[in-house]
This record gives C-alpha cells, structure tokens and sequence, in this order.
C-alpha cells in the first residue's frame, strides 16, 4: 500500500508515492538523493539526520516520510542562502573557520540544530547552546570548537 | 532500522481517529511519535494500522478558561514551555519538567498527550500531571470521561486508557504558589533516574499546602501523599524538610533497579530531588 | 628581497581544505554510493551468546517478495575464507572465524545467513522469515571465569579459553619487592568500551564480471590491507581490486580491521553479478562492530620509603571475545609495552593471558592498548602518594626519566626518543595554579564541599611504526606528482577520516614548493589512484605518512634544481630555494620560477644530460623508530554530596607531540580524544548479563556524552621535536584520550580522600560516588 504524498524541500515542490514505513530520512537520502542528511542510530539521540521541518529542527529518522505531507523541509544542502549558490550561511562558515568538524558525519544535524537554537535565541550562552545541543551526538571534536563556532556564527547574524 | 509494514490514516477528524480506533485489531495512534517510532523502527512493536493525527491540529492549544488551564493532548513539549500560562506559578512544574524532555528535536514533536498515553516509567510529565492533580480528559466514540491523574496510571506502559479510547485534553485548577521540577538523568536516553515535582503553596513562613510526585523510582508516577501531609501547616525550615524527605522513597513499592541505578540509589535520590523540588516551588 | 613572499603554512592555523564538501552535504560517505540495479544484503545474527545451530531454514525468506538470495556458512565454503588475524606472537590458538558461522554461534550478533533482496525494507522483512534452530550452550562472560576449570569453552576444538600467555621479565621483581620499604597491591578494571564512530560501517561492493574486478567501498581506515585480505579470503588477484574508501566518519580503532561483511558483500557481487550494499544499524553496529579495552590487571608495586619505584609485577587478562579480529591479540602487548610509562622503572614482570569468551570481540580503540597502560601506572602513582602522604605532583617529579636521559630505553626495551616530563608537569601545575588550586581544595572541604584535583602525566608510543613490530608493514607510501599545470597532486597511503591530513599536508607541500596551499590536492582512500600504503591508525598519519611526502618533496625539490642549474648554466650545488624561485646563491636576481621548472620539465625540449622529463616522485618511508608523545593533564571536579554527580570544572592539559604543522587541527585532535578520555572514565561502559546479552545495546543505555557534560578545554603547548623523523612530528591522535582517563578518576579519587577512598572502578557514575561518600561518612 503506498500513498502520494507532496511536500517542499528546499523550496522545491515534490509529490512522491512512498511506502507509509518510510522514513523521512530515507526519503530525502533515496528518493530525492539528498545525501547530505545522515543516518548514525536508530533510537532518535544521535540527531545527525536533524533536518528543519518548517523551521523547527527535527529527527528525519523519527519521522515517517508521510507525516511530512504538505510541510516544508530544509536540509543541509537547501541551508546555504540561495541554494545552490557559493554563498554559505554564517552556520556553515563559523564550522569551518572554528575547526568545527572533523570527520563530518554529524555536521549537517549539528548545524540544523544550532539553526533553530539561533532563530530562538541569537545571543546564547556556552551553557545554553551546549544544552540546546544535547539532540546532536559528535564524536571527534569533544565539542568545544562547535560551541565555539555556533557562538561566532551568532555573533555574525546579529551583525547583520 | 526500518519499521515492518503496516497500515495508515491520517483522519481529518477527531471522530474519524475515534472511529478507526473502534475498528479493532492492533491500532496505533501516531502523536509526535518520539516513543512510537523507535519502537517501530527497532521492529518491537508492528501494529496493524497507524492512525497519524498530524491533522488534528485543533487538539494543539493551552488556554484559561474557568480558573482551569486547559492543555490540547497534542500539544508538544516545545509549546509547554513557550507557553505563559505554565510558565509560572504552580504550572511551572510541567513547563520545567517538558524542558528536562529529551532534546531540543525531541521537544518539537513529542505531545503531552502522546507521554502521558505511552506511561513510561521514567517519563517527566506524569509526575508534573499528578502534583498538579490534573484531570485527564479520555475521548472515545461514546464521548468524553475525565479521569483523575491519580487514577489514570496503572504502572509500566500501562494507563485506565481503554482500547477505544485516546486523550483529548489535560487540564488543572489553576493555584497559587509556586511549582518545580527536578531530575537525575540517566546520562545515555536523558529519561530521569529519578524525577521530583512539586506544588507547593505558602502562607508567610508556613506551607498551606503540598502536592509532590516521583517519576523514574517505581513502576509508574507516584503521589507523595503522606509526605504532603507531613509539610502541611509547617514552617519551611531546611533541616525540618531534610528529615521530611530523608525516606520518602522508601514508601515507593518495588523501586527499580537496572544497569543505570540500583534501587537503592533511586530511593534515596527520590528525598533529595523531591526536597530540592520543594524548596525551589515555596521558592 | 629574495622570491616572492608566500607567508609559510606549516605552523599556521589554516582553515581545512576538507571542510567545504562537510558543511554543504556535498560529501560522498559509502551509504551515499547508490550503483544502477544495487541491492541490499542484511545479516541474520544470533540472538545467543552460545549455542549450536541445529537447523537453518532459509525457504521461506528465499521465496518472498523482492528477496533474491540467502547464503548460510555452509554455502561460502572453499569460496570465502575466513576473517584474518595478523600478529607477531609466538603462540596463537586460530580457531576458525567463518564470515557466517556454521556449526556454533559464539556472541550475540554473530551473523548466521545473509539475505540479499531488492531494498533494505524487504532484505530485513525476508531476514525475519530466516529460522534458525539453536541449541542453547551456557555462556562465559567474566574473563577470570573462563580460565577456569570446567568452563564452558567458547572453542572447544582449541581445548582452553586461554588463546595465548605473553609473559614479560625485566630485572628481578621478587627481589626489587623484597627490598620495598611498601608494597601496594591494587585491581585496576579497564572497562569494555564501544567506539561509536558515528558514522555506522557501510559496504558496497560491485564486480565487473567483463575485467573480473571487484570494487569494494567500505568504511575502513584501511582500505590497502583491505584489499590484500579480499584477494586472500575470496581468491581474487589483488591487482584486480580496488578499495575505496571515500568519506569515512570517523574510526577510533573500529575501522581498523577486516569484517565478514566486507568479505560477504564482494562474494554476492561476484556471484549475483549485482551490485551489492550493507549499512549497519547502530544496534547492529554495537554487536557486530569491535568493541575495545575490558582488560583486568592486578598489580603489585614496591617502592621505597620516598615513594621511588623499585619494582613492579602486573597479571593482565585480556578478554578478547568470541573470536579475534585483526588486530585482537596485538592490541594488549602494546599495554606491556608502554607500563612503565614516564618512569624510571627498573624490574617489570608481566604475565598476559588472552582469553576467549561469548562476547564481541575487543580489538583496538583510541589509544589502543596504551590507555590501558597509562591508566595503571598513574592510578599507581596516585595509590603510592596516598600511602605516603605524598602529593601526587612530588611523586611523579621522583620518579621521571631526567630530560638529560633520552634517548631512554624502557625495561620493555623500548627507545623513547625525546621528552621532558618534568617541564611538561612543572608548566602545567603554574598555568594552572596547582598551589592555588590546592588552597582553595582546603576552604572548600572546610566548607563541607566535594572538591578534587587529578593530575596525569602520559607518554605514548605513535608513529607506528617500524614494520618489525607490525604483522603488516609499518612503512607508508607517498607519490608527488607537480603537473603540468603546476597543480601538485599528492597520493598518500594513510587513509584519514577526520584527522585533517588534506590540509596538512597541503601546507607542507605548500612551504616545501612555494606553490599556493590552493594548488595542493591531496588523493587517498582509493588503491587505484593510490596504488600503496598502510593506513590511518596508532597517530601515524603524519609522522610517518607525512615523512614519506616529506621525502618524495625531496626528490621533487632535487630534480627541479637540475633543471634549475640547467636553465641558469649554473651548477646545481649552487642552487637554492626562495618561496617559489630557484636562485644562485649569492645572486638571488638570477633564478627562474617553479613554472620555469615544470615547462623544461614537460617540454623536454632542452633536458639537463641524463635527466628524465616530467616532474614526480614515490617514496616508501620505514620508521626507523616509534615517536614518544607525552604531556601533563590537570582537572578539578566538584561533586555534589548528595547526588554523587560529578561536575567537571576545569580541564587542563600540556602536551607535546614534536612539531605541530597546523595548531588549529593539533588542538581539535586533543580535545576530541580527551573527551573520549573522559567518558572512559566518567560515563561509558558496555553491560553484559550473565547469559551474554549486551544490556547497553543501544544509544539509550550506551552513555555517550552530550555536549553539556563537557567542560572547556584549556591547552598549552610544548615543542620537543623527534629525531626518529625529519619533520620532527609525534603525532596527537591519541594523546588526548591516553591522558584525560587517569586524571579524571585521580580527581575523582582526590575528591573522595577525606572519606577514606583510595580506588573507584570506571565509569565513575554518580551512585558510584554517592556509595563512596556515604560509605566513608559512615565510617
């Protein structure tokens, strides 16, 4: 049994017949070869297929593809201003300048993540995005240099 | 890991969801889904049909009516704690303990309705829905029955929920005083090892009252009613609530024990957290 | 002013090249490779932890919807061999290690039977149908329990638990303990652990049936011994293989190795003529993905009466799990090795036993066998310091090799190359005002607080290594080839995966030819454009595989002088380099440019006699020696009473490991693996029940730390090079997780003394700390 389903991501339109056990992380990974969305667990604590779902960060591996019908997703590759552009969104340049990353496998959730906490609150403490950041699992980088470049990329948007 | 194949409807109405409800057989109802999709996933539960309410947008609200606040059973974790009207007073219990949920992802889909259905026994908003003695309300194609937080929890997983029938609304008798949630997270899921709330309203130096609920020691919430007893009408005197508290856990029938805590543990957080909430809630 | 003025790369904080593709989602990992008509392959895995397998039923599965094989062991035999073991060990029981196990399962996750069907939804619905019969066998968890008599054998055929003895002797240890004016005796339990790369292991494999080549992509740090074990256990030629790995998400130690799944996908390959795909669950990935350290050591220690030690004698039993993976028995002797850590430490005895049991099998992690070591003698140090009334600072200052000693050989005849310990610890207590510290440690315990310090001192051995200490070659291999268009184009044998050798190693190429970091790509991870190497693993990558750039730099920067002197009429001996000019010496206005270089190079229309056109070079670097890393870490923790909940208030390290190409990346490395270090020490740890059910088999109960249970990391930095190589670099991979583990439970111990404490098993969780608390306030 499958259903049509339509939704928006990264501002494009699709309708797409899914399995109603599909995933929303699968669906943007296989059907629409959004790769950049990772899969790291399947007990939603890991966070690195964080995606936002009408702005609001959410677990793509917690999700059914189907309870995303008519909703906007943004993924990391829809993040940068003007998709598809050379320019990175402030997020995405703070990771890079402050050694926000290593192996890179948690980036694209840490940074959808960090993309909410912002909206929400621009001007963080250490303590405040550490815990806003508690969704997000990373391994390499023992966190510092995240908390470092999600300070600096607030910094930079209030700038704005 | 993906879910084994099943069934879906995403109803329009809440009497279409009640309706699919009643039809029997293995029904699932699909909230914000954070307890139900990993169990989907990890392919320990395979209901027949899952009826997702993500239309049932009019069951997402916290509003004041009545000297009530009234809380939509779809109301996420995220929206608790933006909310004013629990954000303060004795409602700040539930906003504090919707706060300690999960994470930040986790908080913008999980729903009141959906963690007080589920009954986890380390869940944070039932020990918040029994200090605040909230009414819970159960809809079904029969119609509406309020059941009483203290009654609604029958221990692991398991609620006075009936197979027909699923929550609509949460609501509680707005008080005065003040309210707090405290907690000991177990440090791989964020569920509470041991969680405290309470309600707690003043008169100068004297507690007029106290409402005070564990989560995360036994096999579901728990009132600590005896201990309520014990403060009421006495001074707030540091020394005096050390020793009220000391052993309240060990009034909690067959603690937990696991690979996280032992039951020993847990009984003697149960008093700290529980006198922690106190002081925070006479505030 | 002589050349142009390119401002030198190496040593400056350099933004990595890697990072674009990471932050947009442009980046290739193995579960993004998608192939026209790929299937999927999931495993069926024992639910036991000992049992025969009496009957397997496939019938079912193979006739669902979409299902297009299931293979069980008996279906692989005389095609794939079984998983290998490389060791340098003179005795080793083998008991086979099929990729799909036939006669007996031996941990819950060995995989029974494969099934390959059209997507991974359908392959996981037809591995559900797969009926296994099994006959249940009890099991052996606890290591000290399977060695003794009447166990259950884990390998029956093999007679023993007991894979292999290691026993060590330096000195004379029954002497130096007679002599001791104390003798210690302390259990030290190195906690099981799982590495949790985040990225879950992912394999696709594809064979060409036309060339008769397999393609295999895979999640390893290795991808060259890869291949050569695929050619060995599928019977292919190794030159018609091609390992990739593309983006890998991290390793730890878990990459490192050959799994039966890598054997499984190239076999369906082959034999569907399909492309064939497997990624792990993370559950799946917690039982079927090596597991490191769970190694108990009973140590006995003599010192004399100023705290010196004079002898010490260790019983180390290794639980290595079901069966051993690559580097499984290795990865303990590398703790007998480095025991004596910073210390002049002259009579050592050890006894090692490997032994089997029904669990995951152990293989390296971070640090691999060396945070084992570093974790014993610095909790010794902290017991000897309690014994005496010592301060732990006092005692390790007796007891380190003197700076003016190195090169130092160890009992374990090890040749540390250089260090200077106590420097390292004398910076670390002033920036981080131990004396303070100290002072205020007191106003608060008279407050009735929970403070305390920790203090560690490590040295590591990294470089790894000479290939006589390593069962498959300790070299690495590195081809620079400047081209045409005065692009460089670097193929390096390392693999990383995070460790940001793209930059690096671009900013060597960068200084060493004067070209822009810009117009530096560095290849890996691919044996056909990257014909040779080694791998990512045991802080080598730039230690050794950056010498072997270093060296082919050499070759470059030699030939371009013969063109040089070629095209100035010079002799070559007078040449020399300024940025991106080749000058005469003593007239630097007569020089040509690297552009000049490559265009004689290329054209060849005027070579220098007896030089051939085109500008490249490969070289193979054997390490000489191993490199010694070392530093000094500090933290404070407060505890709360009445919780047991430890704070970590500061973190505080000193470490040198030799000359630092990039600071920025250096500092990244040590903070990730002093988190990992802590965690060690304060939140993970792998749970079996007493039937051999891993209790912490997911996310939920397996406790990684959040960002909020970190603390900042303050770092400082000391520069002692090595000689061991030219670029005089150590390498920082695992410093940071060897160091932090001690000092957080020093701190920890520290904090509970007062009570009465001495010792407190890992993880250091808050009820651990409450018991100790309560327990000592009772007393």
């Amino acid at each position: 049994m499958t259903r049509t389903i339509r939704l928006r991501v990264n501002g494009r339109e699709h309708s797409l017949e899914v399995e109603p056990r599909l995933l929303l992380a699968h669906l943007l990974r296989d059907d629409l070869d959004l790769t950049g969305t990772h899969i790291g667990c399947e007990t939603s604590l890991c966070g690195a297929c964080t995606v936002l779902l009408d702005g609001r960060a959410v677990k793509s591996c917690t999700l059914l593809a189907v309870q995303a019908e008519g909703r906007e997703v943004t993924t990391i590759e829809g993040l940068a201003e003007g998709a598809g552009s050379e320019q990175l969104h402030p997020l995405q340049e703070a990771f890079w300048n402050e050694h926000g990353l290593q192996c890179g496998f948690c980036t694209p959730g840490m940074i959808m993540t960090a993309h909410q906490l912002l909206e929400e609150n621009p001007e963080p403490s250490e303590d405040e995005i550490r815990h806003g950041l508690e969704g997000n699992l990373c391994r390499c980088t023992g966190y510092q240099n995240i908390v470092r470049a999600v300070r600096s990329a607030a910094a930079e948007m209030r700038g704005r | 890991m993906l879910p084994a194949e099943f069934d879906y409807a995403a109803p329009e109405s809440l009497e279409e969801a009640l309706a699919l409800l009643a039809g029997g057989g293995n029904v699932r109802m699909l909230a914000g889904g954070q307890s139900l999709l990993p169990t989907l996933k990890l392919r320990l539960d395979r209901p027949d049909l899952v009826v997702d309410l993500r239309n049932l947008s009019e069951l997402s609200y916290v509003r004041e009516a009545d000297g009530e606040i009234a809380i939509g059973a779809l109301t996420t974790y995220a929206d608790l704690v933006a909310s004013d009207l629990i954000g303060a007073g004795a409602a700040r219990c539930l906003a504090e303990a919707a706060a300690s949920v999960g994470d930040l992802q986790v908080r913008n889909l999980g729903t009141i309705g959906g963690s007080l259905s589920h009954a986890d026994p380390a869940a944070d908003l039932p020990a918040a829905a029994l200090a605040l003695d909230c009414t819970l309300v159960a809809r079904s194609e029969e119609g509406d029955r309020a059941i009483a937080a203290a009654d609604f929890f029958h221990g692991l997983w398991t609620t006075a929920l009936l197979p027909s029938e699923m929550l609509r609304e949460i609501r509680f008798r707005k008080a005065s005083g003040g309210g707090a949630y405290e907690k000991l997270r177990q440090a791989a899921s964020g569920f509470a090892l041991v969680g405290a709330a309470a309600v707690v309203e003043m008169d100068g130096d004297t507690i007029a009252s106290a409402r005070v609920a564990l989560t995360g020691v036994g096999s579901g919430p728990v009132r600590l009613r005896a201990l309520e007893e014990h403060l009421t009408g006495e001074s707030l005197d540091e020394d005096f609530l050390r020793d009220a508290c000391r052993r309240v856990g060990e009034t909690i029938e067959n603690p937990m024990s696991d690979a996280h805590a032992s039951a020993e543990y847990r009984v003697a957080m149960a008093g700290v957290t529980a006198r922690r909430a106190i002081l925070r809630a006479a505030g | 002013m002589m050349g142009t003025t390119v401002p030198k790369q190496i040593g400056a904080r350099i933004r990595r090249k890697e990072d674009p593709r990471l932050i947009t989602g442009s980046s290739t990992y193995t579960d993004d490779v998608k192939l026209p008509g790929m299937l999927s392959m999931v495993l069926v895995r024992s639910p036991h932890a000992h049992a025969r397998i009496t009957e397997i039923d496939v019938s079912e599965a193979e006739g669902m919807d979409g299902v297009v094989a299931v293979v069980v062991g008996a279906d692989l035999e005389g095609a794939v061999a079984g998983l290998p073991v490389a060791h340098t060990l003179e005795e080793l029981k083998q008991p086979p290690h099929r990729a799909l196990s036939i006669d007996k399962v031996r941990y819950v996750g060995d995989a029974v039977a494969a099934v390959v069907a059209l997507d991974p939804s359908r392959a996981r619905d037809a591995a559900e149908r797969v009926h296994v019969a099994y006959e249940s066998l009890e099991a052996v968890v606890d290591v000290e329990a399977a060695t003794e008599e009447g166990a259950p054998l884990v390998h029956e055929e093999e007679g023993s638990n007991i894979a292999y003895e290691f026993p060590f002797l330096a000195g004379d240890v029954d002497e130096a303990l007679l002599n001791a004016d104390v003798v210690l005796r302390v259990r030290l339990m190195n906690q099981r652990q799982i590495p949790v790369a985040l990225e879950p292991r992912s394999v696709v494999a594809q064979f060409d049936g036309g060339f008769g080549k397999l393609t295999l992509w895979s999640t390893t740090q290795i991808p060259h011994l890869l291949r050569t074990q695929l050619a060995v256990g599928l019977g292919l030629p190794e030159h018609s293989i091609r390992v990739i790995a593309p983006e890998v998400g991290g390793g730890f130690g878990s990459k490192l190795n050959v799994y039966a799944e890598e054997f499984l996908a190239a076999h369906l390959a082959r034999t569907l003529g399909r492309p064939v795909k497997w990624t792990a669950d993370r559950s799946e990935g917690f039982l079927a993905t090596t597991h490191g350290r769970d190694q108990l050591n009973d140590v006995e220690v003599g010192v004399d009466s100023e705290g010196r030690l004079l002898g010490m004698r260790v019983r180390m039993r290794q639980d290595l799990g079901a069966y051993h993976q690559l580097l499984t028995p290795v990865v303990p002797t590398l703790t007998v090795l480095m025991l004596p850590g910073c210390y002049r430490l002259p009579n050592l005895e050890v006894h090692l036993s490997g032994v089997f049991t029904n669990k995951t099998p152990t293989d390296a992690y971070r640090g691999a066998g060396r945070p084992e070591a570093t974790f014993l003698i610095e909790r010794v140090m902290d017991h000897i310091a309690a014994e005496l009334g010592l301060d732990p600072a006092e005692v390790r200052r007796r007891n380190f090799i003197a700076a003016e000693d190195f090169p130092a050989t160890t009992a374990t005849e090890l040749v540390y190359d250089s260090g200077d310990y106590q420097t390292a610890l004398d910076r670390l207590l002033e920036v981080a005002d131990y004396a303070g510290l100290r002072r205020e440690q007191e106003e608060r315990r008279a407050r009735g607080e929970v403070m305390g310090i920790g203090l560690s001192t490590y040295v590591e051995i990294c470089g790894i290594g000479p290939s006589a200490a390593l069962p498959a070659g300790g070299w690495e291999a590195c081809t620079v080839e400047v081209r045409r268009t005065g692009a460089v184009v670097v193929k390096t044998g390392v693999s990383p995966h995070g460790q940001g050798q793209e930059t690096t190693f671009a900013q060597i190429v960068a200084d060493r030819l004067g070209v822009p970091i810009e117009a530096v790509e560095i290849a890996h991870g691919d044996t056909d454009y990257v014909p040779e190497g080694i791998g990512t693993f045991g802080s080598r990558g730039l230690a050794v595989g950056g010498t072997a750039l270093s060296l082919a730099l050499d070759s470059i920067r030699a030939k371009a002088k013969k063109f040089a002197a070629h095209l100035l009429e010079a002799h070559e001996e007078d040449i020399e380099y300024a940025g991106d000019r080749l000058a005469i010496k003593g007239a630097p206005d007569r020089f040509v440019t690297l552009e000049d270089v490559i265009g004689a190079a290329y054209l060849a229309t005027d070579l220098p006699e007896g030089v051939e056109p085109g500008l490249a070079a490969t070289h193979f670097f054997e390490p000489p020696n191993f490199t010694f890393p070392f530093g000094a870490h500090l933290c404070v923790v407060d505890i709360d009473p009445e919780t047991g909940e430890p704070t970590l208030r500061r973190y505080v390290g000193v470490d040198d490991c030799g000359h630092v190409i990039n600071p920025m990346i250096v500092d990244g490395q040590l903070h990730g693996g002093i988190a990992q270090g802590i965690a060690q020490a304060l939140f993970e740890e792998v749970v079996y029940d007493q039937n051999g059910q891993l209790v912490t088999g997911s996310l939920m109960d397996y406790a990684l730390p959040k960002a909020s249970y970190l603390p900042d990391y303050e770092l400082h930095r000391m520069t002692t090079p090595t000689p061991v190589n030219p670029l005089g670099a150590k390498g920082v991979g695992e410093a940071g997780t060897i160091g932090a583990t001690p000092c957080v439970i020093n701190a920890i111990v520290d904090a509970l003394s007062p009570y009465g404490v001495r010792h407190l098993e890992m993880p250091a969780r808050p009820e651990k700390i409450w018991r100790a608390l309560s327990s000592g306030a009772s007393e």
